[in-house]
């Protein structure tokens, strides 16, 4: 099988930028291993959140002052690529508000404010803490939903001056789904509640259960798990103004991503091989050749070009054992920062920079990567596979996984 | 002084020694107070093996030891069932090793009263399968598996039964001596900085590696040793029996099967006083049993290693030794009458964890020999509270139980863990067959349970009295999960609760750092990815 372009792994990466590709009328396929970091999103994406430990304002701007190592210097016009990034997640069926240069917050699932660059537009987000001040919310939770923190939430709004009323609801649906205690996650809950008439029976019990006097009605984010029918149809039903705030995972808001980017891609004639992973490559002259996968073990799978965006260790994009770090696929050269032995890979505190989450591939400036020291031509690298980022201390994950994805090729 | 306030005896120290010895001296009617400054379990009880020694392993190199561990073995699975699981052992004689100490060794096994049976390496292969096949012979024992969290709730449950009082997070500061007389302990609690003064006729030092700071406050001076033990903790349950080397006691040659997880160890390491509130495992000492390991069972290779934990033995060089080079790890009951002219004040250390009964039962008769009090001993006969019934018993009583029709698997591991206790676990609201622990199958029932009955604070207490984080994820997402469950049930909080989250997980983190590579390394990112990118801690 011959294609334009081989995209090997099917997160927010890799979709992306198999949607770019196929949006320019190239022959486009994606190898997809299985779940991907969008399991744990927030339902916001990322730019850049944070520099030396202090919330970023203006993330376009505030990129010049970071390392030189770091993917975004490569990108070229950053602001130019954001813009790109937000069209192709709107033309996906993923809208979204805010701004490249105004960073806003989303409330985190534990009720911290965390600065971001897009969010999705049903999700609760503010400007800034003292926007809530004396406004009337009302915090509502199922009943015996353990991954909504209502305690964590309901004091972080109480200390930005909103006045907090605590419900809760239950449906027979939903007392049916409890039958099996792990069924009320998240995700299985979307999946119970994806029909019209479940949601319009979750809004029959929001109207009699909101406060009389309220602004705004806060729930967890547990609709809309292929799409958002159900959320807006759920807010159309429901007489007071309603946001969603992100659960402990599984995310729904990510899975609804996942599957927006999925259809997207194969709308646009692209070929999806999901649950499917790649055990290696022929090289010819510097270049990779084709893949093989584990489900078409006989097959090789040819492409002119072939992009990697198999994510870091938790991705399984890099290995590790006792001895080494390695890039999964292919054994590409991989850059550690001078980390060599496992007991500098990491440091004593856990939430002090470790070093092992900025290793990743070695990539030249257009994200080629190389092997024994040699440039692979026509193989690129994307999001969080690449060296030089740093998803906890920049906040800065997904605008890699976008930029990096709309840069390449 | 009002008579009301006037205790018997307090007893320092909430490990399994001092849960052990409230529980005998209050069965002999004795107005008794236990204090331990952090949580019960915090120190060595709470990290061993968890190995119901047969006694094997010290019968060659001390017959006093092994007697008394095959006595407490056959006390502990009549009165502890609900927290010993039947296992059994094997000593295998692998090709490095001389099979002439394997005579020797069963030998010096039937002297002390151990069944000791001769396997072929076949028999042994059929028997326990992850067993290395190059074992040239086998010896299977009585050893067993036993949860010491477990045992020292229990034991704290029906000293409270018996009139007991305990308090967790205080923490004795000072003594009140009058005239050569014990009367008394200054306590600081450690929550709050509080101070307060109690008054008794006797105290009992039962503080394991900390007896020695705490004899310090009374001037005088026991000579302990802190000895480092390190072990480490594999995601899968590979063994069925408890392994061991067939050899003079060395480094990582126990691997025990603990629940649904297994356990090699240890190392033994003389530390500075410094060190024992905070202990870590250290790359030579993983490595080291790594490969030990590996020699008892080869698939310990190929799986994953959950974490690495250290405890600290409390070693003691005998009285007439000034140098503290001939150290005891038998059972020590210090008269300090006797010994250094302070009337009211015993210390009882060395031993094992599971000869905790004994060594309750000799600082117990002590006591009451000072006090005047003429009751013998029942804890031998009386069993546990959990233990009452077996755990087909119970379930059987379960079973007529509306709560039985669902969720049956949680149900029996409730039972594992709580015996006949678990017919107390509330499940009246929609709420509490919520699981929040998915792992160890642990729910808000449970917990509310944990808190009503268990003295339980926050998530370490809580992982402590029901596994909760325990498991293969080790707590990634239920910590969170149980810690916004434990803030609603009123007990802590918002603020506190989710300071309190963040220092289990950075807890936790001590333990996975010196085996960070792997999917040790693959699931820290998983924690960060959660608790700081998604959550924003920090």
């Amino acid at each position: 099988m011959k294609f334009d372009t081989i995209i090997i792994g099917g997160g927010l990466s890799g979709m992306t930028c198999a949607i770019a590709q196929a949006q320019k009328g190239k022959r486009v396929a994606v190898i997809a291993a299985g779940q991907s970091n969008l399991h744990f999103h927030s339902g916001s994406f990322d730019l850049l959140g944070y520099q030396q430990g202090q919330p970023v304002c203006d993330p376009v701007t505030a990129i010049a002052a970071l390392p030189e190592s770091h993917p975004y210097h490569r990108l070229g016009d950053v602001e130019q690529l954001a813009t790109q990034a937000r069209q192709l997640l709107a033309d996906a069926g993923v809208g979204t508000q805010g701004d490249a240069h105004h960073n806003h917050f989303r409330l985190s699932p534990i009720g911290k404010l965390v600065p971001t660059w897009l969010t999705m537009e049903d999700m609760f987000t503010v400007g800034s803490a003292e926007e809530l001040k004396g406004k009337k919310i009302g915090l509502v939770n199922i009943v015996g939903f353990l991954d909504f923190t209502v305690p964590y939430l309901a004091d972080a709004l109480h200390d930005m001056g909103a006045e907090v009323t605590v419900r809760s609801f239950t449906t027979p649906l939903l007392e049916n789904a409890r039958r099996s205690p792990s069924e009320m996650r998240a995700t299985n809950i979307a999946k119970y509640l994806d029909d019209d008439s479940h949601v319009k029976e979750v809004a029959d019990r929001l109207n009699s259960i909101t406060p009389r006097e309220c602004d705004l009605l806060l729930l967890p984010a547990i609709l809309g798990i292929a799409n958002d029918r159900a959320v807006k149809l759920l807010k159309e039903s429901v007489k007071t103004s309603l946001r969603f705030v992100a659960t402990i995972p599984p995310s729904v808001p990510g899975t609804r991503i996942q599957s927006l980017l999925r259809r997207r891609f194969q709308q646009l004639g692209g070929t999806l091989l999901p649950n499917d992973t790649v055990k290696g490559g022929g090289f010819e002259n510097n270049r990779l050749k084709y893949v093989c996968t584990e489900n078409l073990a006989d097959t090789r799978l040819e492409a002119n070009e072939f992009v990697l965006a198999t994510g870091s260790f938790l991705g399984g994009g890099l290995s590790s054992d006792y001895y080494s770090v390695r890039e999964s696929v292919f054994g590409l050269d991989v850059e550690l920062n001078g980390a060599a032995s496992h007991v500098d890979w990491t440091t004593d505190k856990l939430f002090d920079k470790q070093p092992y989450e900025s290793f990743g591939v070695k990539a030249d400036n257009q994200f080629r990567v190389s092997k024994d020291g040699t440039t692979i031509d026509n193989l690129y690298a994307i999001g969080s596979i690449l060296s030089g980022n740093d998803p906890q201390h920049l906040a800065d994950a997904t605008g890699v996984d976008l930029l990096t994805a709309l840069a390449v090729l | 002084m009002n008579e009301n306030n006037l205790y018997d005896v307090v007893i320092i120290g909430g490990g399994i020694t001092g849960a052990g010895t409230a529980r005998d001296c209050a069965m002999r009617g004795l107005k008794v107070l236990l204090v331990e400054k952090r949580d019960f379990t915090n120190g060595a009880t709470g990290r061993n093996h968890g190995l119901l020694h047969s006694g094997a392993r010290y019968a060659v190199t001390d017959q006093e030891s092994a007697k008394e561990c095959i006595q407490e073995n056959q006390i502990l699975r009549r009165i502890a069932r609900h927290c010993v699981e039947e296992t059994d052992g094997l000593f295998i004689t692998l090709p490095e090793d001389d099979l002439a100490y394997q005579q020797k060794f069963v030998k010096a096994c039937q002297k002390a009263g151990i069944r000791a049976d001769v396997l072929s390496p076949e028999e042994a292969r059929r028997l326990e399968p992850a067993v290395n096949p190059a074992l040239k012979g086998a010896v299977r024992v009585p050893d067993a598996s036993v949860d010491p969290f477990r045992l020292t709730t229990a034991n704290i449950l029906d000293a409270k039964r018996h009139g007991a009082e305990v308090m967790t997070y205080e923490e004795v500061v000072g003594f009140i001596i009058e005239n050569g007389v014990m009367k008394g302990v200054h306590l600081r609690n450690n929550h709050t900085g509080e101070k307060t003064d109690i008054h008794c006729k006797l105290v009992i030092n039962a503080a394991g590696i900390w007896g020695h700071l705490v004899a310090q406050l009374a001037d005088i001076k026991i000579n302990m040793f802190p000895a480092k033990g390190t072990l480490l903790i594999f995601g899968h349950r590979v063994n069925h029996m408890v392994i061991n080397r067939c050899r003079k006691p060395a480094n990582g040659d126990i691997l025990v099967p603990d629940d649904a997880v297994c356990v090699i160890g240890t190392t033994s390491d003389r530390v500075p006083f410094d060190q024992i509130d905070d202990m870590r495992a250290t790359p030579e000492e993983v490595d080291l049993l790594i490969r030990e390991g590996m020699q008892l069972a080869p698939s310990l290779s190929t799986s994953r290693i959950l974490r690495a934990y250290a405890g600290v033995r409390p070693l003691v060089a005998s009285d007439d030794d000034p140098s503290g080079r001939s150290i005891s790890r038998g059972i020590i009951v210090l008269d300090h009458e006797q010994r250094d002219g302070l009337k009211g004040f015993i210390t009882v250390t060395g031993g094992k964890m599971m000869t905790y009964r004994l060594m309750a039962e000799q600082a117990t008769n002590l006591a009451c020999k000072k006090l005047g009090v003429d009751k013998p001993c029942m804890t031998a006969t009386t069993p546990l509270p959990g233990s009452e019934e077996s755990a087909r018993e119970i379930k059987n009583e379960l079973q007529s139980d509306f709560r039985n029709l669902t969720a049956s698997t949680s149900r029996m591991a409730e039972i594992g863990r709580h015996g006949t206790f678990t017919k107390e676990i509330p499940y009246s609201e929609i709420e509490d067959h919520a699981l929040v622990c998915e792992c160890e199958e642990v729910s808000v029932g449970e917990v509310k349970f944990a808190i009503d009955k268990l003295h339980v604070h926050g998530l370490t207490n809580l992982r402590r009295r029901t596994r909760i984080g325990m498991g293969t994820c080790q707590g990634e997402l239920c910590a969170c999960r149980a810690s916004s469950v434990l803030c609603q049930l009123g007990h802590t909080e918002a603020k506190k609760a989710l300071e309190d989250l963040s220092v289990f997980v950075q807890e936790r983190w001590k333990g996975d750092r010196p085996i960070a590579w792997g999917d040790a390394l693959k699931e820290n990112q998983l924690t960060l990815k959660i608790y700081q990118e998604l959550f924003g801690m920090n």
